[in-house]
């Protein structure tokens, strides 16, 4: 038994990049844990509406895999978990690895996903997932596809958890006004759960295994908003980010799939979109080309286009960066096809004037300074590491590049590698990209794992023989 | 609270704009703040040269270091163009030793190396005597008055030299007037140029620039535009005059609002006449 | 002040780096206020001010700048505040 190679994989982080390295291993028979800090898996990807260059459907194509996920016989799927330490096993190569389970204050083993909860929940808060276009309830799943489909209860601001814990600490009163002992408030959920599932006790759990090979895929996140004032970045409903665009184009989204203004719910006749807010700013924002926004921009505003047919989409740039396949040509369709126009220029200043935002931009090709008004603008910023992404690098002692994003063991020919055997990356937690090359390192990390435990059974055979 | 320090008041404030300089000391006098006026000092230059090569261009304000930098005190300003030249003068010389040798050698007595901290009075009051302070000195709050802090370009930019707040967002203006009971009403012009010196050279372009400014805070509700710097009054109330604007937004200095705050009346300029007609 | 220059000041930059001198013939830099916004917003931190006033410079050394003292008007001269004069006369006269 102790001489048996270990040949379970870590993977840590569920968007597209863990999800295809998790398939490629399990599918190979290894087993597979894969953890994921929000509620369900599907990371960004989730989050899109259409992907480019094909405009298919985001969910569409991304279901299919997190459903086998949630039914794969090889991967366990710890979401709402984070790893909380990783360290090297004696005497081996291998890795002990502990993952907290948050509480969630729902049994999933009694929950049957039916929803109820959601629905009764008196309480909304804005949702990070609609990236402020919408709100949810403090028990909620992340979509109706979510896999796995079961809640969690926000504690922060559950009313039911918070003057539970009030009582308890003695910071609310043990007994109310007639003497009788204080209940906490609400706790609609638990009233109308078919199963009992509400478990108001439940602490965060711990799961400690050991591990053969990890693969760190914990994906990106983008320049915040308040950091462009000068664009109204923060301060005008009516100026978003990207991801919040996506979610107002998304069928399953907080509008249904229409585009409205946050301001007043008016559909936008003229949207403008930025490119380069935050990227290629070593003044204000970050250095790097954040890669993807030249394309993900084309694809809003044809997709703009496509929904509100005599609006107008104006997009301020300075390049056009388009070099994947197809990526040209999508680029000139938006233009020639469905007619945005491309003004080459960055954007000074966007500020309100009466329910309008005027833009206050350039055109260097016809050297015309352009004043524009829209109803919606939406700005591309910058794809820059998570915040907390430090956590996850410390805990393995990995490198990463002055952008904060990590660093592979070899740009060039070692690209998911990094310099501890064993422990690989795939995905933007190496830098900006697309789908189409974030899947490639997710496959080229799970066969890295794969060729690991390969070789590791042969020693292991060799040795016994 | 009895801190010290030198002041310059510049030429601007010494005449044209006296009431900025008077309405200053007295506040400062107000909230125990001593200003001791610089002995000798000259002109600071109106702008900030920015030839490399001729290090000449910098006597002016340079002589103002010099006369500051004994008194182990920091040099406060009120006119938002002398804080500029003055600070950006005192970094320049401080982080370039070569001009400053250059500099030094042609001056007939004196010289300036480093460590003088040249502040605006914004600055002293958020970080010095703090915002706290300021409300407790206010006898007449200003009862909600809608108030436009106007910034200028001055007081601001270059933002890592300047140092006093963030230049596409600050927040120090509205911060003062807040203590003071007003309502503040942010603007999207805030940080536009009035057009400065170009008056003189380009009449109808500042008249433009200034226009906007005024309209601008005008569309977002103000009854009151709120100046750190000469200019900038000078500039948004010209334009005004000359454009016939009815109603005139009033134009005056942030320490004159304070005065009116604090129960100094005689030193609260146009403020007087708009709270008449309020 | 773009709206009364002949150049935008990223032309001006363009020319200067391509080493054109038809650059100092511009009207863009004396119409500059020196607001620095636009070294404010680039993400190059590219110094256009110091740039600006390089230009005018050197065509102060072939041509006479526009602002001539004598032509400044009387309410101007006693009415505004001086600075604006000696900053005038500093960045665009003679």
């Amino acid at each position: 038994m102790t001489n048996a190679p270990n040949t379970t994989a870590l993977v840590i982080g569920a968007g597209i990049a863990g999800i295809q390295a998790s398939l490629d291993i399990a599918n190979s028979g290894y087993p597979v844990v894969l953890v994921e800090r929000e509620p369900s898996i599907g990371g960004h990807m989730a989050q899109l509406s259409e992907t480019f260059p094909t405009l298919d459907c985001s969910q569409c194509i991304l279901t299919p895999r997190t459903v086998e996920v949630g039914r794969h016989e090889n991967i366990r799927l710890c979401t709402y978990s984070d790893v909380e330490s990783i360290r090297p096993v004696d005497g081996t190569s291998d890795f002990a690895v502990r993952i907290r389970r948050r509480a969630s204050y729902v049994d999933w083993q009694k929950c049957t996903g039916c929803g109820v909860c959601q629905e009764k929940c008196p309480f909304k808060v804005p949702s990070l997932f609609e990236r402020g276009m919408g709100a949810r309830k403090l028990v909620y799943t992340l979509s109706p596809q979510a896999v796995p489909n079961k809640p969690v209860i926000d504690a922060s601001n559950c009313r039911y958890l918070q003057s539970k814990w009030d009582i308890a600490a003695g910071r609310a009163p043990a007994v109310d006004k007639q003497g009788r002992p204080s209940v906490p408030k609400c706790g609609a959920c638990a009233k109308f759960c078919p199963t009992g599932a509400i478990d108001w006790d439940q602490q965060d759990a711990f799961v400690d295994l050991h591990v053969g090979a990890i693969v760190v895929a914990t994906g990106y996140d983008l320049f915040p908003l308040t950091r462009l004032p000068e664009y109204g970045g923060g301060l005008w409903p009516d100026v978003l980010d990207g991801l919040a665009f996506e979610r107002l184009l998304a069928a399953s989204g907080p509008t249904a799939g229409k585009v409205k203004r946050p301001s007043d719910g008016a559909e936008p006749r003229h949207v403008v979109f930025v490119q380069c807010c935050g990227s290629r700013d070593p003044q204000r924002g970050v250095p790097h080309c954040s890669k993807i926004c030249c394309m993900y921009v084309a694809k809003q505003a044809m997709l703009y286009k496509h929904r509100v047919h005599d609006g107008s989409a104006t997009v301020f740039y300075i390049d056009v960066r388009a070099g994947g396949k197809g990526y040209e040509e999508f680029v000139t369709r938006a233009q020639e096809e469905d007619g945005v126009v491309y003004l080459r220029g960055k954007v000074s200043k966007i500020y309100p004037d009466d329910g309008h935002l005027v833009i206050k931009g350039v055109d260097t090709l016809s050297q015309k300074v352009v004043d524009l008004r829209a109803d919606m603008v939406v700005l591309a910023t910058a794809a820059i590491p998570q915040s907390d992404s430090g956590t996850v690098r410390d805990l393995l002692g990995l490198e990463c590049d002055a952008g904060g994003f990590l660093s592979a063991r070899d740009d060039e020919l070692a690209p998911v590698e990094t310099g501890i055997p064993g422990v690989y990356l795939a995905g933007t937690v190496l830098g900006p990209k697309d789908i189409p090359e974030t899947v490639a390192q997710a496959s080229g990390a799970a066969a890295k794992v794969l060729a690991r435990f390969r070789q590791r059974l042969l020693e292991a055979a060799g040795a016994a023989a | 609270m009895a801190a010290s320090y030198s002041y310059f008041p510049g030429c601007t404030l010494s005449t044209t704009a006296r009431g900025y300089d008077e309405s200053g000391r007295a506040i400062c006098e107000a909230l125990g703040i001593r200003l001791e006026e610089l002995k000798e000092w000259n002109c600071c230059g109106a702008t900030f040269p920015l030839s490399v090569e001729n290090v000449m261009d910098m006597v002016g304000p340079a002589r103002v270091l010099i006369a500051a930098k004994d008194k182990e005190a920091d040099l406060a300003t009120l006119c938002a163009v002398c804080f500029h030249v003055l600070r950006r003068t005192e970094r320049y010389l401080s982080t370039h030793g070569e001009a400053a040798d250059r500099l030094n050698q042609f001056l007939d007595k004196g010289h300036y190396a480093s460590g003088l901290r040249v502040r605006h009075l914004l600055g002293i009051l958020r970080d010095d005597v703090g915002w706290e302070a300021v409300s407790a000195r206010v006898s007449s709050p200003l009862g909600g008055m809608k108030i436009a802090p106007y910034y200028g370009c001055m007081l601001l930019r270059p933002q890592i030299e300047i140092d006093l707040d963030d230049s596409e967002g600050p927040s120090v203006l509205g911060e003062l007037l807040a203590a003071l009971g007003a309502e503040v009403v942010p603007f999207p012009h805030a940080t536009e140029c009035c057009g400065s010196f170009l008056v003189v050279q380009e009449p109808d372009a500042t008249q433009s620039l200034s226009t906007s400014v005024v309209e601008s805070a005008r569309r977002a509700g103000a009854a009151l535009l709120v100046t750190a710097c000469p200019l900038c009054q000078y500039n948004l109330d010209r334009a005004q005059t000359t454009a016939g604007s009815k109603p005139k937004i009033p134009v005056v200095y942030f320490t004159q609002v304070m005065a009116a705050a604090f129960g100094l009346a005689e030193h609260a300029g146009e403020l007087r006449l708009a709270e008449a007609q309020r | 002040m773009v709206e009364y220059m002949d150049l935008l000041p990223s032309v001006v930059i363009r020319l200067a780096q391509l080493g054109l001198t038809e650059v100092i013939g511009s009207k863009t830099p004396w119409v500059c206020a020196a607001c620095m916004t636009c070294q404010a917003r680039c993400p190059k931190g590219v110094d256009l001010p110091r740039i600006m006033e390089a230009i005018r410079q050197m065509a102060s050394r072939h041509t006479t700048p526009p602002l001539l003292t004598m032509r400044i008007p009387d309410e101007l001269l006693t009415r505004a505040p001086q600075m604006a004069v000696v900053g005038a006369l500093r960045k665009v006269g003679k």
